[in-house]
């Protein structure tokens, strides 16, 4: 991308106020610890 | 003051191990950080289009993008020269962006200090959307941002900023100004006297 001809103005906007993006809702991910996790078997 | 709405590509690359799958500007190949927002910094080097930038890199009180420069994040104000780039290159997806901090405005499109992306679109060719479809939703996921067909992408940014379209009318620079910007004093009285004694 690029533009070959001069600016024509500068400007400010302040940040938006809307609210951060959010990441969608994911299913809790077990770590290899919980999966490796000896099983405990009665005496 | 209403944030700026643009349109730009990116480039994913899925077989790249460091991209990982994430949007990549496709010039400077800088990489769109998923739901944070893209800072803009300069990056142009001397001996690149415009070694000027090393004037403005060094003064840590001016900020990307200058407008002598050719830093910022770039973005077209129709999404016309966004869908024409994407016929030119495969896994190339286009979409819509949010921008704001200082904006440097020019006929063809804007170059921001602080962006985020809007939402990208499906690629018209029913073979490359096949293609390309699980690649896209991984994307989109990543970013959480919605995939629109492209004839939806105008309405949809339109909800959360403007255009900053210039009018047609608003005078452009003056020719001598241009020759003014581009070459120093010392160097204009130098060519007009070749001009002028040979």
């Amino acid at each position: 991308m690029g533009f070959t001809s001069k600016p024509v103005r500068v400007i400010e906007i302040p940040e938006p106020a809307s609210e951060p993006l959010l990441a969608p809702e994911r299913e809790p991910q077990r770590t290899e610890r919980e999966e490796e996790a000896p099983v405990q078997t009665p005496a | 003051m209403t944030p700026a709405v643009g349109y730009r590509f990116w480039r994913v690359d899925p077989d790249d191990a460091w991209t990982r799958g994430r949007l990549q500007s496709p010039v400077a190949e800088t990489l769109w950080p998923p739901l944070e927002t893209l800072d803009a910094e300069c990056q142009t080097r001397p001996g690149l289009r415009l070694a000027r930038a090393g004037l403005h890199r060094a003064d840590e009180l001016r900020v990307s993008p200058e407008p002598g420069c050719s830093c910022g994040i770039y973005a077209y104000h129709d999404i016309a020269p966004m869908t024409r780039a994407l016929r030119e290159e495969p896994y190339m997806f286009g979409g819509a962006v949010l921008c704001w901090g200082r904006i440097v405005i020019h006929p063809e499109g804007l170059r921001a200090e602080h962006a985020r992306p809007l939402a990208l679109c499906r690629p018209e060719s029913p073979g490359v959307l096949q293609r390309t479809a699980p690649l896209l939703e991984h994307v989109t996921r990543e970013y959480a941002i919605p995939l629109l067909e492209l004839k939806d992408l105008v309405t949809y940014a339109s909800e959360f900023g403007a255009s900053y379209k210039p009018d047609p009318s608003e005078p452009q620079p003056r020719t001598i100004d241009r020759v003014r910007n581009a070459v120093s004093f010392r160097q204009l009285v130098r060519r007009l006297g070749k001009a002028i004694g040979g």
